[in-house]
Formats: C-alpha cells, structure tokens, sequence
C-alpha cells in the first residue's frame, strides 16, 4: 500500500451567499458566509484524525467536501491526489468503494422499509462484490464483526435500539472493504455504556484493519480515546493541530485549553467557562477570529490574522501569544 | 478561577466541589424532600422499586443510571405528573411544608408546580413554544403565578433573562425560540423555571444536547443562581464524571432501583456497587487509554423476579444474587443493596 495521502485539502474554502440580516425588500445584499476558510489537512493511510470543535464550527462541511457533496469555492479537495469535484470512471467508483460514512442520525439515515439484511447488502450489492447464494453468509459475518446477533437479519429499523442502529451503520460501511472510515458525531446522543461499547468496537476494527479513520466529534474524551491525531476547528479554520496526546496534555492555542477546561473530569471544579458562543461567520471582524472570546487577547490580535504555522514537526498552531508548554 | 460572585448568597449556604466551596452538609438543615418507598407498576411490570432518598435545602442531587433505568420517571413523580390512582403509584414525597403531596390533587399541584417545585428539559426547543415569542413565554407565569401586572411582570423577565446571562435582554423579549441558539433556548428555560422562586429545581439532562463550553457554562448558571436562592436542585444525569463536578450527593439507579446512594465524593470515588463501578468504567476523560464497557443488555422490570436485577450482566454476581433481592444497607459513608461488593 502507497504511503500518498489519501486525503489531501489544501486551503479549502467553502463560503455561501446568505442574505443580509434586516436587510429590507430593496437592499437585498447578498454576504458571503465563510463555513470553511483555509482548511488545509491531510489523512495518511492507517492513521486515525479527529476533528473537534463546537457546534457551527464547520465540521460538517468540511465532511461533506471530503465526500463530494459539496465543492469546495476555492482551494483543492483531493482524494488520492486527484480533485475530488473531478472524479470519473474508475476513479469515482473506487472512491465510493473505499471511502465510507457513517452519520450523526442513524436512525434517519437508514431506509425504514428495508431489512437489517438488505440495509447491510446494499453495499455489497452495488459493488458486485456478493454472489446471490452467499449474501446472507457475508452480511451475517459482517453482523458478527459488529457485535449483533445474525437473528435480526430480518428486523427493520423501527424494532432496534439507539445502539444496534449504530452497529448497523458501522456493518454497512464496512460492507464494501473501504480503506478510510468518516464518521459525524457517530456515537453522542448514545448512553454512555452503549457509547463505549460502539467506541471500543470501531478502535478495535480500525487497528485490526488497518482503517483509516477521520472522526469529527466535540468530546475530546473521544477524540483521544479514538485517534493519534487532532485538528482543533474554530469558525471555518483549524486553529491547532497534532497528536492528540501532545495537544491534549499541553494545548498551545487559548480555544484548545478553553475546550479542555469545559470537559467533565471527575472531581475537577467546573472552571469558569468559555464566555458567549461561537460567533456567526458572516462578516468576521480583521484580526484573529477567536479574539472576543479569548482571555489572552492583546491589541495585535485585532490588526492581522494569525496563520496555521508549525512549531515542531509534530504540532501546528495558529495564535500570536500561545500558552508555553 | 476566579472567585464567584454570589451576589446575594447567604453566608451559610455551601457550595458543591464544583464551585469551590465546601461540600459539607449545611448543619441541622432540615430536608427538603423526602421520598420514600416510591413504587410504580404498570401491568406486570414493577418501573420504579422502592425508591428512595432524600434531598437537603441547597443541596444538588445527581439521579444517575443508563437509558431506561427510571430517572425522568422519578422527575415526573417529583412534578406531580405521574399520580395514583390513574398509575400505579405508592410510596411517599415529602415537600417541606407541604407534607405527602403524592396523593394531592391536580388542583394541589397547580399551586405547587412553579411555585415549588420547577423542571427544565433536555431539548428546550422542544420544550419551548415555537408560536410564541420569548417575552409572552416568561411573562406570562410571572402574571399568573406571581400575579404581577404587565408592566412589573415586563421589568422582573428582563432582570430575569440578564441574570441568566442572555445579553440585550429588552430586545430578546420579541425573539422567537428558533431565532435563539439550542444554548440560549436552555437559558430561557432556565429562567422560566426560576421565575417564581422554586425551592426545588428539577434538570432532565438539561445540557445533553449542547457543546461542552455550553454545558459548563449551563451547569454554573444553575448551581449559582440555585444556590443564590437556597434552592435544591436535582439533576438527571448519564455522565458520572461531570456528576462529580455538580452534585453533592447521588443516586444510582438500575432497572428502578436504587443500587447505590451517597456523596458524591464517596460514591463516584470509590464505587462499592459493581454497576456504579462499571458505569464509571464508561467515562472517558481525555486520558482515558482503556475502556471496559459493560455487556450489553437491559434489565428486567417484571414485578415477580426475585433477585438483583443487575444480576445477568454483573462479574460479581453470586448464585444467590438471581435469587433474592439484596436490600439496601448503610456500608462505609452510603447506602448499598448487593451481595458481593467490591471491597
Ligand atoms: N407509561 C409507561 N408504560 C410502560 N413503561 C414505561 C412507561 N414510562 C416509562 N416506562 C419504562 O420505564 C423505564 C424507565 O423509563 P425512564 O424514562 O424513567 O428512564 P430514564 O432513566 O429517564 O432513561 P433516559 O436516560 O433514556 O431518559 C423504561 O424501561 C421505560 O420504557
Ligand atoms: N448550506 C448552507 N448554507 C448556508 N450556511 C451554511 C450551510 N451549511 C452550513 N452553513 C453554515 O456554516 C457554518 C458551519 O456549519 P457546519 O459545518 O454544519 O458546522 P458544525 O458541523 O461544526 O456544527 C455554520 O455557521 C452554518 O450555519
Ligand atoms: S491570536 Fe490572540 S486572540 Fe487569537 S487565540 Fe491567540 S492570543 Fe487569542
Ligand atoms: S447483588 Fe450480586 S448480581 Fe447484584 S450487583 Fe451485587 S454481586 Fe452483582
Ligand atoms: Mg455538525
Ligand atoms: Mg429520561
């Protein structure tokens, strides 16, 4: 297997036209929203990145460029060096087959008329990749590599639980033997004993088989607990990025240690939070975007933008007065 | 950390872990609530056993345990909107001054609910009315709760919406839910609860669907503005880690039983019941290299098994624990009801 990237996103931009707020009948100028603004990263066969931030952070535009849903408006997407807006023939089939999702919504992103059985086989049945007199005998191994008993083969989405949906999702997504797994909020909204068992299952299968996994999450307890690397998100650009271990135990970037100290850790007071919300990324302000929330803020905060720039080989942050280590 | 400012708090009141104070019992305080012996069957089924523990003024209590396993249903209970004889509820609830309302009548209860006892939900958007602007849906309790006329009930829900940290709160009184982030949804909860000076707030996971930087900064607008008023406070949580932060005492509960109950800086510590133990097992602090998540399974509610209920998923688990119920005792600093703890 080549070493290449197997994703590659070199300043991706990705901006919308909103309509101005209050603006009236005869003024309705449009703004430019910026959900993605510079978003340079990059995913290497086996490894396993986590994306982390608050909510309207980006994370999900930035999978779904990662997808081909959506293009990027300006910098490149590559999937194997090769634009993903772009893909055709072979290359497109051979993205769909190696790149798998799995979603926030498991139960909306699962057809409710379909079989457990036909959910899994769908896959395998658009990539040829079952014969018709071993189709059940693939999708029961692929239901007994995610834990569920084959006897729900013939069930439907309305009689299974939270957590056998999850299994679900992570059965089909295997079914087409893809080398890179991404997965959006995969496992919040689960109890926090069914979140284990599914975060176990999915650390388990990713070393096993030497998936590639990209895990976009705002739990560093599972960014951490799931991959060796993290990029920290703020309004549209990765504000730190490295080994989730490094960061986590010495965040260099203010928003970083702010998401630390939000994380429930037994016995640990409830530090003073993060003041006011991620602001709208309409019309940002020049300067750092995170300045009007940030503690350490001084007056060249406001002049430029700091840029994404490495500090060792291992760690990249964006900030003017960073935290020592 | 800065230290908080408490504006009015009363010198007496302490503060849980999570604030910086002392985590004592306020001496000689009289409970607040009492529950005792809280039952709730349906058909065959035996939802809540025995339930019960009991909660000081200006205290949090944490009720604790997987999906299922009873918690909104005591929350209900504590609200008046689960009452015998429609459901098969027996046991008591003692309200301070009030005596056993588990029996009182709707009519009872529309005295007590906002005025003494107040809940807030997970989902506030759901919990909000999306027709009606925010101002219409905090005035209008003040008005018939409080009795307070237009004018007065329009200055007490702004001071009400600053104090929950809602920033240009005149002009947010016209907003609708939607034009408000699922945070500032929950702050708004947050104030219509605390309208009418309850001295018992109840929070059904009231930050499950929030950021963590939301989340800390709900859960320190409740213990402060909770504890600024004397009040109680009881949260329904999963994560026992953030429990830890925010409760002073906690029940576990598993399968509508209370498995294990104490302080918090006991129970969560230093488990004794193996299903607290594992549910610890479940947290993930951002160090956290192994899990070891429990099987998974679900406990059974028919009223006749006899035994532990945790039985068919314990390590622990004795002949005689499928066999008889094991009662809960006092054991090192809590209350504890299995055969086999951990030492
Ligand atoms: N009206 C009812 N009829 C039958 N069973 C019920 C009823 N209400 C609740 N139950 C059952 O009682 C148990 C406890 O439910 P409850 O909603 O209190 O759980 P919970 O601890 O709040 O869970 P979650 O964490 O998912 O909110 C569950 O098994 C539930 O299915
Ligand atoms: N189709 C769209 N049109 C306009 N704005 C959008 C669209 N999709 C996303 N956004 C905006 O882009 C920002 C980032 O959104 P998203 O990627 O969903 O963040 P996250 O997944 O981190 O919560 C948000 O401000 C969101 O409102
Ligand atoms: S550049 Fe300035 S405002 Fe931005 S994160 Fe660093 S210290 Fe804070
Ligand atoms: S009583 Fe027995 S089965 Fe129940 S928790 Fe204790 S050891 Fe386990
Ligand atoms: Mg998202
Ligand atoms: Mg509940």
């Amino acid at each position: 297997m080549s070493t290449a990237p197997i994703f590659r996103l070199l300043d991706v931009q990705k901006a919308y036209d909103v309509d101005a707020k209050g603006g009236s009948l005869f003024s309705r100028a449009k703004r430019r929203l910026r959900a993605l603004d510079g978003v340079r990263l990059s995913l290497a066969p086996g490894e396993s990145l986590a994306i982390v931030g608050e909510s309207g952070s980006g994370k999900t535009t930035l999978l779904r460029v990662l997808l081909g849903l959506t293009h990027p408006t300006d910098g490149r997407a590559l999937f194997r060096e090769k634009d993903i807006a772009s893909l055709d023939g072979v290359d497109r089939d051979r993205f769909c087959r190696e790149v798998a999702a799995i979603y926030q919504d498991a139960r909306g992103s699962l057809n409710p008329r379909m079989s457990v059985l036909d959910l899994i086989a769908e896959p395998l049945d658009h990539h040829k990749l079952c014969t018709n007199s071993d189709r059940s005998d693939r999708v029961a191994a692929l239901m007994s590599r995610v834990g569920l008993s084959p006897a729900m083969m013939s069930r439907y989405v309305s009689a299974l639980s939270g957590g056998q949906l999850r299994r679900i999702a992570i059965a089909r997504a295997l079914a087409s033997e893809p080398s890179v797994l991404v997965a959006d909020e995969a496992v919040s909204g689960l109890d926090v004993s069914t979140q284990a068992q599914i975060l176990k299952l999915l650390r388990d299968l990713q070393r096993e088989m030497g998936l590639s996994l990209l895990f976009i999450t705002h739990d560093l307890g599972v960014a951490a607990y799931l991959c060796d690397r993290i990029a920290v998100m703020y309004l549209g650009r990765v504000v730190e990025a490295g080994l989730t271990r490094e960061v986590l135990k010495a965040p260099a970037h203010p928003y970083t240690r702010a998401l630390l100290n939000a994380s429930p850790r037994f016995f640990a007071p409830i530090s003073d939070p993060l003041p006011g919300e991620v602001p709208s990324p309409i019309d940002l302000p020049p300067g750092c975007r995170f300045a009007g929330r940030c503690v350490r803020a001084q007056d060249d905060c406001q002049k430029s933008e700091p840029a994404l720039t490495p500090a060792s080989p291992t760690r990249m942050f964006a900030c003017f007065h960073p935290l020592a280590s | 950390m800065k230290p908080l400012d408490l504006g009015t708090a009363r010198a007496s009141t302490t503060l849980p872990a999570a604030l910086g104070g002392r985590i004592e019992p306020a001496a000689g305080t009289e409970p607040l609530l009492k529950v005792e012996g809280l039952s709730l069957t349906r058909g065959e089924s035996l939802i809540l056993d025995e339930v019960a523990f009991s909660l000081r003024r200006g205290a949090t209590l944490g009720l604790l345990g997987e999906s299922g396993a009873g918690k909104s249903t005591i929350a209900l209970a504590l609200i008046g909107l689960l009452r015998k004889p429609e459901v098969g509820l027996s046991g008591t609830i003692t309200l301070d001054g009030e005596g056993d309302v588990v029996d009182a009548p709707e009519k009872a209860w529309l005295k007590l609910r906002g005025r003494r006892v107040a809940m807030i939900f997970q989902d506030a958007s759901a919990a909000l009315n999306p027709c009606f602007t925010i101002g219409r849906q905090i005035m209008t309790p003040l008005r018939r709760v409080l009795g307070l006329g237009r004018s007065a009930a329009r200055v007490r829900a702004i001071e009400l919406l600053e104090s929950v940290g809602l920033n240009d709160a005149p002009s947010r009184l016209s907003a609708y839910p939607h034009q408000l982030s699922g945070g500032m949804q929950q702050r708004v909860m947050i104030a219509i609860a605390l309208s009418s000076n309850p001295d018992l707030l109840l929070a059904d996971e009231p930050t499950s669907a929030l950021d963590v930087t939301i989340q800390a900064q709900i859960i320190r607008l409740i213990l402060e503005e909770t504890r600024r008023r004397s009040a109680s406070c009881i949260f329904v949580l999963h994560d026992l880690a953030l429990a830890s932060q925010c409760c002073d005492d906690v029940v576990v509960l598993y399968g509508g039983q209370v498995v294990e109950t104490g302080p918090s800086r006991i129970v969560l510590d230093a488990p004794m019941h193996p299903y607290t133990q594992a549910l610890k097992g479940c947290v993930l602090e951002f160090d956290t290299e192994e899990l070891e998540p429990l099987p998974s399974g679900a406990p059974s509610f028919a009223s006749k098994s006899p035994g532990c209920r945790f039985a068919d998923r314990c390590a622990r688990a004795l002949d005689k624990c499928a066999a008889t119920k094991p009662p809960l005792v006092a054991t090192r600093g809590r209350k504890l009801a299995c055969w086999n703890p951990l030492p």
